[in-house]
C-alpha cells in the first residue's frame, strides 16, 4: 500500500503543472469577462500530450496509464480552473471505446473532435440508444461532441444535432452554460453507469478537479495571510486567520487522499469502488466550496472584487460540484454501498 | 419586560401600513447607475413628504422624534409592503446623520440633517484605505491645516456608492506624531470639491458597488470638522457603533422575509430525490426549520437593541453580536438556497438567489469583518485580555 505518487507519476504531475502554468495562467481569466473556449491549437497540443486517452490501454488506442495518473492530471487542471472539456473528452473516449466505436474514440483521442459535458437537469431524462430530457451543457460553445451525463450513464451526441439551446448567464462568468431540451436524439455511443465503472471514473475525475481547486484556494489564502499586514503584523499571525487556513488545509488533505484512494479502488475494481468514488466527490466538493468561501473572507474587501482571483475559485467549484451526479445521489450511494473491508 | 405595543404604537403601525399601501413605488428599483440613485432619492423624498422620514430623529431637524420602537415598526411594515431598500441613502440615514446628531455642530446638523431626510443629498463613508481596513486607525490620508481649511491628500477604498454621493464621512490623519488613535480627524467632505476623484471597482457580482477615492490637495473648510481636531477617533467610535448597532436593522428584518421566500422556494422546487418537492426532503426541511428559528432569534436580538436604545443614546459593543449573527445567518440562508436549487443554482438572474449568495460575502466583510466583530465581543463585551499581537 502506498498512496503517494511514484517517480513516474511525479513526472506527469510536474510536466502537467509546467504546461498549464504557461498555457492556462489564471491571469487569462482577467483578460475576458466571457467564457473563452480552448483554442483548436491548444486542444491539439493536449491531444499530442496524450491527455484524452491517458487512462485507456494502448490496445484501445490510449496512452496506457490508469485512473490514478488521470486523477493526478485532473487535479492539476482543477488548480488552474481549466475548462471541463478535458474531463468530457476522456470520459467520451471511454464511452466510444466501450460502445465499440473505435473510430470515434480515435478521433477524440487525436483531438479532431472536441467535447463538452451536459449534466441532466431533470429526473425525467433518459439515456440509452436515444437521449431525451433537459440537460445543462458546460463549456460547450465551441465543440463538436456533447457527452450527456445522468445516473443512467453517459451518451455521446453531436453538438450540431442539438441545435441552438438556451444560453443562460452562469454563476461563474467564465463558464459557458447552455440548456438543451432533447427529444429522442439517437446517441453515437452509450455506456451505462456500471459498465467499466464509468460513472465512478467520472466521479473520481470531477473530484480530482475539485481537489485541485481547493488546494489552489488554500495556497492563495495562505500566501495572502503571510503578506497582508494589519496591526503591524501579517494577518496570518491572528488565530482567526491562521485557523481558517489550517481548516482549509485539513479539508484539502481529507479530500485529496480520499480521491486518490478512490482512484485506486475504481482502477482495481474493488467491491467498495462506488462507495469510494462517491465519498471522494462529496469530500472534494465540500473542500472546494468551503475553501473558496474562506479564501474570499481571508482577503477581506479584496476578496469580493472582480480583479482578485479569490471569487473565481468559489464560482468554479460550484460548477464542478454539479457535474457527475447530485449530492443526493452520492449521499445515497455512500449510505448503501459497501465500504472498505 | 413585556411584548405589548401601546395602542398608539398599534395605531402607528396601521397608519404606516395604509400609507405604504398607497405610496410604495410599483416599479422595481433599477439595479445600478444614475437611475438607481434617482430611484432611491425619489423614494426618500416621498417618505419625507408623507411625514415618515427619520422616525427617531429629532423633530427640530425634520425628523419625527419618535421612540426607536416606531423605527422598527416602520422597517417591519416596509418589509411587509415590499418597499424599496434604503440603497444609496444607507450612510446618511443610518450612521452619517446619527453621527452628526451625536457629535456635530448646530450648523452641521441644520444643513445636513433635513437634506438627508428629504433625499436631497447622498452620503458615503470614506474610512477604509488600501492598507487600513480592519486596522482602521492605521489610516494615512493626510489633512494639513492651512488657514481656515484642511488640505487633504491620500486615498480611500471600498467607498460604497461613492459615485452617487454628494458628501462623505472622511477620516484623515491630522497629527502624524500623535499616537495612532490620537491624530485622526473626522471631516465632512464635499465630493464635488476639486481634487476628489472617484474610480469605481467592479465586484464579483459584476457591479461596481464601491469605489476608490483619491484626494489631491482637496481644501475642506475647518467648519466641516465633526468633533475637535485630532479628536476624530471618538467620533469614529460613534459612527461605528451606529453602523454595527442599528444600521442593519432593516436588513435584519428583511431577512425574516427572505427565509419565508426560501420556504416557498423549497415548496416549489423539485427536491434531491427528483420527485417530491424539496421541502419534503428531511435534510432540507430540518435546515429550513433551524434557519427559521434563527431568524426569529435575530429579530429578538434586534428587539433587545431597541430596548437598550430606550436607555442609552449610543448602541454599545453588543451590536457586534447582532452584526456577527446576522452576517453568518445571511450566508447560510443563501447556501441553503443553492442546495435547494441544485443545478439551477448555476443559472444566474439579476434578482435571483445566486446573486444574493455572491452578495452575502459583503455582509461578512463590510462594516468590519466577522473576525473583527469576534475580537470586539471578546474584548469589549466579555472583557477578555487584548491580543498582544495587535499594535
Ligand atoms: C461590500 C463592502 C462595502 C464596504 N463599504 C465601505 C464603505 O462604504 N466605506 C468604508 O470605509 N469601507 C467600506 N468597506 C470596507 C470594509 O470595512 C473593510 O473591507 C473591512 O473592514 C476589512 O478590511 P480589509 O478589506 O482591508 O481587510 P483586512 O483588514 O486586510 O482583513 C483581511 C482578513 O484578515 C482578518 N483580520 C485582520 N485583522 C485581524 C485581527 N486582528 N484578528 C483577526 N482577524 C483579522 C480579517 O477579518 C480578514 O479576514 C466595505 C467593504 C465591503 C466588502
Amino acid at each position: 500500500m502506498n498512496l503517494l505518487p511514484d517517480s513516474q507519476q511525479q513526472e506527469i504531475i510536474d510536466a502537467t503543472a509546467g504546461f498549464l502554468e504557461s498555457e492556462f495562467p489564471l491571469s487569462r481569466l482577467h483578460e475576458s469577462e466571457e467564457p473563452v473556449p480552448i483554442s483548436r491549437e491548444l486542444w491539439q497540443t493536449m491531444a499530442e500530450l496524450g491527455w484524452f486517452g491517458l487512462g485507456l490501454s494502448e490496445e484501445l488506442g490510449g496512452t496506457g496509464f490508469t485512473l490514478a495518473e488521470e486523477a493526478l492530471l485532473f487535479r492539476e487542471l482543477g488548480r488552474v480552473l481549466a475548462p471541463t472539456n478535458v474531463l468530457a473528452a476522456s470520459l467520451a473516449v471511454r464511452v466510444a471505446s466501450l460502445a465499440h466505436q473505435s473510430e470515434l474514440a480515435e478521433s477524440i483521442i487525436g483531438g479532431n473532435q472536441r467535447v463538452a459535458i451536459a449534466e441532466t437537469a431533470d429526473m425525467e431524462s433518459t439515456l440509452g440508444e436515444n437521449v431525451t430530457g433537459r440537460f445543462r451543457c458546460i463549456d460547450g460553445s465551441d465543440v463538436e461532441l456533447v457527452l450527456c451525463s445522468s445516473a443512467q450513464g453517459f451518451a455521446l451526441v453531436t453538438r450540431d444535432a442539438l441545435g441552438q439551446g438556451d444560453v443562460v448567464p452562469c454563476m461563474d462568468e467564465h463558464t459557458h452554460l447552455e440548456i438543451f431540451d432533447i427529444g429522442g436524439l439517437p446517441a453515437l455511443a452509450f455506456a451505462p453507469t456500471e459498465m467499466d465503472s464509468i460513472q465512478n471514473r467520472g466521479s473520481v475525475l470531477a473530484a480530482s478537479m475539485l481537489v485541485g481547486s481547493s488546494e489552489a484556494a488554500r495556497d492563495q489564502a495562505t500566501e495572502y495571510a503571510k503578506e497582508r499586514q494589519q496591526f503591524g503584523k501579517p494577518i496570518g499571525v491572528f488565530q482567526a486567520i491562521k485557523h481558517k487556513c489550517a481548516d482549509m488545509a485539513s479539508r484539502c488533505e481529507a479530500a485529496t487522499w480520499q480521491t486518490f484512494y478512490a482512484a485506486l479502488a475504481v482502477r482495481d475494481g474493488h467491491a467498495d469502488a462506488t462507495f469510494q468514488a462517491s465519498a471522494a466527490k462529496l469530500l472534494s466538493a465540500k473542500a472546494a466550496t468551503e475553501n473558496g468561501q474562506a479564501n474570499i473572507l481571508v482577503h477581506g474587501g479584496y476578496g469580493v472584487t472582480a480583479e482578485y482571483d479569490a471569487h473565481l475559485f468559489l464560482k468554479r467549484s460550484h460548477v464542478l460540484d454539479l457535474l457527475i451526479g447530485t449530492h443526493g445521489e452520492h449521499l445515497t450511494r455512500v449510505l448503501h454501498e459497501p465500504t472498505a473491508a | 419586560m413585556d411584548l405589548d405595543l401601546s395602542s398608539e404604537d398599534e395605531r402607528f403601525r396601521e397608519e404606516v401600513r395604509d400609507w405604504l399601501h398607497e405610496n410604495v413605488p410599483k416599479e422595481p428599483a433599477p439595479p445600478y447607475g444614475p437611475e438607481y440613485r434617482e430611484y432611491c432619492r425619489q423614494w426618500q423624498r416621498t417618505q419625507f413628504e408623507g411625514g415618515w422620514a427619520g422616525i427617531s430623529w429629532p423633530s427640530e431637524y425634520g425628523g419625527c422624534g419618535l421612540p426607536p420602537i416606531r423605527q422598527m415598526i416602520w422597517h417591519q411594515e416596509n418589509a411587509r409592503a415590499n418597499a424599496p431598500a434604503v440603497g444609496v441613502n444607507f450612510v446618511g440615514l443610518n450612521h452619517g446623520g446619527p453621527t452628526l446628531i451625536a457629535c456635530g455642530t448646530e450648523e452641521q446638523k441644520a444643513y445636513h440633517l433635513p437634506r438627508i431626510l428629504r433625499g436631497d443629498i447622498v452620503w458615503c463613508q470614506g474610512f477604509s484605505e488600501p492598507s487600513a481596513g480592519s486596522d482602521l486607525a492605521a489610516l494615512k490620508t493626510r489633512g494639513v491645516v492651512d488657514g481656515d481649511d484642511l488640505v487633504v491628500n491620500g486615498q480611500k477604498i471600498w467607498t460604497s456608492y461613492a459615485e452617487h454621493a454628494d458628501f462623505q464621512e472622511l477620516l484623515v490623519r491630522t497629527d502624524p506624531d500623535a499616537s495612532k488613535h490620537g491624530g485622526i480627524s473626522w471631516l465632512i467632505c464635499d465630493m464635488n470639491l476639486p481634487g476628489v476623484e472617484v474610480r469605481p471597482i467592479k465586484t464579483m457580482t459584476g457591479h461596481s458597488h464601491f469605489s476608490e477615492v483619491f484626494y489631491t490637495d482637496v481644501r475642506i473648510p475647518l467648519s466641516n470638522m465633526v468633533g475637535e481636531l485630532n479628536d476624530g477617533w471618538r467620533v469614529t467610535m460613534a459612527t461605528l457603533s451606529f453602523e454595527r448597532g442599528t444600521a442593519f436593522m432593516s436588513g435584519q428584518i428583511e431577512l425574516a422575509k427572505v427565509v419565508e421566500s426560501l420556504i416557498e422556494l423549497a415548496k416549489n422546487t423539485t427536491g434531491p430525490d427528483g420527485r417530491r418537492p424539496a421541502i419534503q426532503d428531511d435534510g432540507i426541511a430540518r435546515s429550513l426549520g433551524m434557519i427559521r428559528a434563527e431568524v426569529s432569534a435575530l429579530r429578538c436580538l434586534t428587539l433587545a437593541s431597541i430596548s437598550r436604545a430606550l436607555e442609552s443614546e449610543m448602541p454599545g459593543p453588543e451590536g457586534s453580536i447582532t452584526k456577527l449573527f446576522y452576517a453568518d445567518l445571511s450566508m447560510r440562508v443563501r447556501q441553503l438556497a443553492l442546495e435547494i436549487l441544485g443545478g439551477q443554482a448555476l443559472e444566474r438572474t439579476p434578482q435571483g438567489w445566486t446573486n444574493e449568495y455572491l452578495g452575502a460575502f459583503n455582509v461578512a466583510i463590510g462594516g468590519g469583518t466577522s473576525e473583527i466583530q469576534r475580537n470586539i465581543i471578546g474584548e469589549r463585551v466579555l472583557g477578555l485580555p487584548r491580543d498582544r499581537n495587535r499594535k
